[in-house]
């Protein structure tokens, strides 16, 4: 009977949902704080609008992974139905069907409505791939407190910041964060040059112009000669000082409102104007869009209906209101509330100046040769036009046609005849050592090791077999095609780039190797030193520094190398505050091989020696005093005992830890990135952060990344080999 | 070949945990000198402190005339063989026992001519490339043994070095070791809580209770003339008889012996071999009733309970303990001048009767 109406009872649920069966859409966004707030309840207004019709879902996704989650999951229709991100991407997405465009008619329609720039930013051919909805750029923020009005010129821009600043007392003319790319753009354009990608025409950026060189010039000239700006400048050196009042005037975005404190006097101004050229700065502009997936659940009127809904000027005005946007519905900005708030129309008129971001792949592909010609400049390694013409060479390496498809026929045969002969042999150890006969005789030790197998074959060998399988294929926007050995040929022949290019493989390789053997000395070293220390009975305290000595062990490590790549800090760094205690002259850590590769090993060395002070510790423990004692005794001294008893007797228990070490240390991946980012020019990177430039910041080429890392693979796996032999029968 | 002079030497932890109490002592050269004591009694710190494993805190350690308790232990001149051996378990014999050497730069002939001597003289040639773990207890003594030896020094210290054997190769090595000594005539250290092996191996032995020494003397002057009652019951098996006693007239065990002029109380001990069953009246007169009978083959040790909480025993004949059963009533005698007395409140030796 209970059975019976609990079957009933879920009938009619099912014919009740089909019958109301709101259409459902999933809409992805990557937004936070009062944008996220906004915007949920602009989604609760709609979904009680469209009750019985269309039902929407938000999914916060974090911006970081965003862009290669829509890549890999709308195609296999795992992604949503519509999400909101900057149009930076709507190229490639065009270009490979990811998105739906608009269609004519809705095209016609939204022209009128939207700032022109926005609408510019949705084109790829001929069609519109999205509904704007804000739009971001850098403007020029300064202290009312401290200056009366913006400069109009950026020869009134150097008068002030000269007047203001003094580097003994920190202070600084104007901040921002002048190795990145995407701030020197404003300055190309202030000196007539660019990027030459928004004519529809050319697909090759126009990096090596003289208008460029002079940009370039003109910002290497406000940090290194006149010394007005702060030089390694992050994002939060700049809120910093312009929060404490010591630089009047900095570069940034509208996300910088979000992180001054509330009653800090300030104001917004557009971007100056360039005394040499006359022309404004206009910096990029990105624009975040509503974009529709072309893989989705419903049909594409439901999907558009949310864009529609949050590009009304009644959302629109709400979003910019409460989220605090700058929205692209032009009637929002008729509201007066809209109208009296300054900040917004400042934002307004300095993108009606601004450069909307291209959205081609090749944009994206500008930034790396961009950024490492403008940091040669800044610490005078390179004129500018050497290092422009150098970085339109490296553009031009980094976007080469992927290698010619090949027939997989051979490889498959090959990989067959391999498998045959690989599970013969399998087949005959089994055979011979009777695996299958005692399988069957005694299951139960069989059955114990499942779980730990399984996962090994789920976490280890499926990802490790995949990983192989792709270092066989190129990747270009989302196409795949087979290319057999041509990565291997491509990194180990190294054609492209002479041995002393950090772009060669066997340069990388030769520093991951050098950067392995110092940090693992390094390591050994440190933790011998101080296990030792730490056993003697006299120590006082003993436990106590056993534990502090552990601590860098246990902070998550890119939290340590975030704190470490401050000290490092040229101006604001610990470690430079501490040499100039001894007159030491402050040290530009990242400027050169040597010093960032100290930096980086200081960090990781401070990561790795507790692990093996810990392990030391625990061996020294099975070390029995009377053998020091014999040794003292028989005439060893100190250094004696320890070399000829104590360390041979470490050794079984070292081994391991000194291989485990060298090769986490051989991947390190967080010290690199985090810390020198391979500054200087990629030349510290290691193979583990390269492969990660080939494969997320190189147009996503996946194959020649999966290259690098089944290389790495195999580097480790001779290693681990060869010191298996020469551990012999010790370890 | 060296003197060892220990002066008024201080060994403590805190001032609760002292555990040399000023000891002095003076070894003499080329002699074999057994320090012997219950555990904790401070014999191994003692020998620690000489070879300088531990500092002392007051007093003076020389060695000849070189005062050595600033000194390192490498600096001593001085071999030890250790307990466990501290046969350094990474190196071959003959590395073991070259190290020393080697650390000390000594030529490389030198130190093969050396070893092989040394090897030979303990007969352990055929063992020199072997690793400590693939050599049984015995083997791994004389290759501790040998690495003393290569390096000649002035002192040998050995620290309960045959304590880990079993008994019969205890014995073997026991008699071993007094050649060696004979062979070497080095001066010998030699701390052991084994009195038989005190009794068999020392020239002196000095016993040492709580960080005092008790008495220093030959084996013979300890076991026929124990200075107090620690040593009288420590030296000998089966232990000394120590009975309480109440003098009466200046005498006890009825009057068969004379106090020489006292008549507080006394300890009197007698050894249990110096009983006898009483076949005759008169003497020493000690009723008891048989507990326990131990046949030891020539001899046997019967134990006695004289009264509710006074138990002796004696090392009787074969064939005068056949007699002795469980429960049986039995007279026991002794001839009076084998009588030690010690002095009831001080537990030191009484003068001896003139």
């Amino acid at each position: 009977m209970k059975r019976l109406s609990l079957f009933t009872l879920l009938l009619f649920l099912c014919i009740a949902t089909l019958e109301a069966a709101p259409r459902q859409i999933t809409v992805w966004h990557s937004y936070r704080g009062a944008e996220e707030t906004a915007i949920n309840g602009l989604a609760e207004e709609f979904n009680a609008l469209h009750r019985d019709d269309i039902r929407v879902t938000l999914l916060a996704v974090p911006y970081d992974a965003f862009a290669n989650k829509i890549t890999s999951a709308v195609p296999r229709g795992n992604g949503p139905d519509a999400f909101i991100y900057a149009h930076e991407r709507i190229g490639d997405w065009a270009a490979s069907g990811i998105i739906e465009p608009l269609g004519p008619y809705y095209t016609e329609h939204i022209g009128t409505r939207m700032l022109p720039v926005t609408i510019e930013a949705m084109r790829s051919g001929d069609k519109l791939w999205g509904i704007p909805l804000a739009f971001k750029s850098l403007v020029l923020f300064y202290r009312t407190d401290l200056m009366d009005a913006p400069p109009g010129t950026t020869d009134e821009l150097l008068a002030v910041a000269e007047r203001f600043t003094d580097r003994a007392a920190n202070r600084y003319g104007i901040a921002f964060e002048a190795a990145s790319a995407y701030f020197a753009a404003p300055f190309l354009t202030g000196f007539g040059g660019g990027f030459c990608l928004d004519e529809a025409a050319s697909d090759t950026p126009c990096l090596d112009t003289p208008e460029n060189a002079a940009a370039l010039s003109f910002i290497a000239d406000i940090v290194r000669e006149r010394k007005v700006a702060p030089d390694e400048a992050t994002g939060a050196l700049v809120t910093h000082l312009f929060a404490e009042g010591r630089v009047p005037m900095v570069i940034s975005g509208p996300w910088l409102m979000g992180e001054l404190p509330a009653d800090l006097p300030y104001a917004v101004a557009t971007l100056p104007v360039v005394s040499a050229t006359g022309l404004p700065m206009r910096p990029l502009l990105t624009v975040e869009a509503y974009i529709i997936a072309k893989h989705r659940r419903t049909d594409i009127a439901a999907a558009r209906a949310f864009g529609e809904f949050l590009s009304s000027e009644a959302s629109a005005r709400q979003r910019a209101l409460a989220g605090r946007q700058s929205v692209a519905t032009l009637f929002a900005y008729d509201s007066p509330a809209v109208r009296n708030d300054a900040t917004l129309m400042l934002f307004k008129r300095q993108a009606e100046q601004a450069l909307p971001m291209s959205n081609r792949p090749a944009m994206r592909m500008v930034w790396e040769p961009l950024a490492t010609a403008l940091r040669k400049v800044l610490r005078g390694a390179d004129t500018p036009q050497h290092a422009l013409a150098e970085a339109g060479r490296h553009y031009a390496l980094f976007t080469r046609p992927p290698a010619k498809a090949q027939s997989p026929a051979i490889f498959l045969a090959t990989l067959l005849a391999l498998a045959v002969v690989g599970f013969g042999y399998l087949w005959w150890r089994f055979r011979r050592e009777r695996v299958i006969a005692t399988m069957r005789r005694e299951p139960t030790p069989y059955l114990y090791l499942l779980p730990a197998a399984l996962s090994m074959f789920i976490l280890v060998f499926i990802p490790f077999t995949v990983g192989t399988a792709v270092s066989f294929f190129a990747h270009r926007a989302g196409e795949w095609r087979f290319v057999g050995l041509a990565n291997f040929v491509s990194i180990l022949s190294s054609q492209d780039f002479p041995v002393t290019d950090p772009l060669n493989f066997y340069f990388t390789l030769a520093v991951t190797v050098g950067w392995t053997a110092v940090n693992v000395a390094l390591h050994v070293g440190i933790g011998l030193a101080l296990a030792m220390l730490l056993r003697d009975q006299w120590l006082k305290l003993r436990g106590v520094y056993r534990i502090l000595l552990i601590v860098p062990w246990a902070v998550p490590n890119y939290i340590t190398a975030l704190i470490w790549k401050g000290m490092f800090n040229r101006q604001f760094g610990a470690v430079n505050g501490l040499l100039d205690l001894f007159g030491v002259e402050p040290v530009s850590w990242f400027s050169s091989f040597w010093t960032a590769f100290a930096a980086n090993v200081a960090t990781n060395t401070w990561l790795g020696f507790p692990f093996m002070m810990v392990t030391a510790l625990g061996a020294l423990q099975a070390v029995p005093r009377e053998l020091e004692d014999a040794a003292a005794v028989d005439g060893a001294g100190a250094w004696d005992r320890f070399r000829h008893v104590i360390l041979p007797l470490l050794r079984p228990a070292l081994l391991p830890a000194v291989i485990l070490g060298s090769v986490w240390t051989f991947n390190m991946f967080n010290i690199i990135f985090l810390v020198s980012g391979g500054d200087p020019d990629g030349a510290t990177d290691i193979l583990i952060s390269e492969a990660y430039k080939w494969a997320f910041q190189r147009q996503e080429q996946y194959g020649y990344a999966a290259a690098y890392a089944t290389l790495i693979f195999i580097v480790l796996l001779l290693y681990s080999k060869f010191t298996e032999r020469r551990a012999g029968g010790t370890a | 070949m060296a003197t060892v002079t220990f002066e008024k030497v201080v060994k403590r932890y805190s001032e609760q945990a002292v555990i040399l109490k000023g000891i002095d002592l003076e070894v003499r050269d080329g002699e074999f000198l057994v320090l012997v004591g219950p555990s904790g009694c401070g014999k191994s710190t003692l020998l620690r402190t000489l070879a300088g494993l531990e500092r002392i805190e007051e007093g003076a350690i020389r060695i000849g005339d070189r005062p050595v308790g600033d000194l390192p232990p490498k600096d001593r001149d001085i071999a030890m063989v250790f307990q466990s051996y501290a046969l350094y378990p990474h190196m071959t014999v003959r590395e073991n026992m070259a190290f020393g050497l080697t650390v000390r730069r000594m030529p490389a002939a030198e130190i093969t001519r050396r070893v092989d001597e040394a090897a030979a003289l303990l007969g352990i040639t055929h063992l020199l490339d072997r690793l400590p773990k693939e050599m049984s207890g015995g083997q791994r003594q004389r290759v501790a043994m040998g690495r003393a030896i290569v390096r000649s020094p002035q002192v040998f210290l050995f620290d309960e070095p045959l304590s880990n054997l079993d008994a019969a190769l205890r014995t073997q090595m026991r008699i071993e070791l007094k050649h060696l000594h004979r062979r070497l005539g080095a001066t010998i250290i030699y701390v052991t809580h084994d009195q038989i092996e005190a009794m068999t191996l020392a020239d002196r032995i000095v016993v040492l209770d709580k960080g005092i020494i008790q008495q220093i003397g030959t084996p013979a002057e300890l076991y026929d003339r124990p200075a107090n009652t620690f040593v009288a019951r420590f030296i000998g098996t089966p232990a000394m008889n120590l009975l309480d006693l109440e003098p009466q007239d200046g005498a006890i065990f009825g009057g068969a012996v004379r106090l020489p002029g006292t008549t507080r109380r006394v300890v009197a001990g007698i050894r249990p071999s110096d009983l006898a069953v009483a076949t005759a009246p008169g003497g020493i007169r000690l009723d008891g009733t048989v507990d326990l009978v131990e046949a030891l083959g020539a001899t046997a040790v019967a134990h006695l309970r004289l009264d509710a909480d006074r138990r002796i025993t004696a090392e009787l004949p074969a064939a005068a303990a056949r007699g002795l059963a469980a429960g049986a009533t039995v007279t026991l005698t002794a001839v009076s001048d084998r009588v030690h007395l010690f002095d009831g409140e001080t537990g030191l030796r009484i003068a001896d009767r003139a």
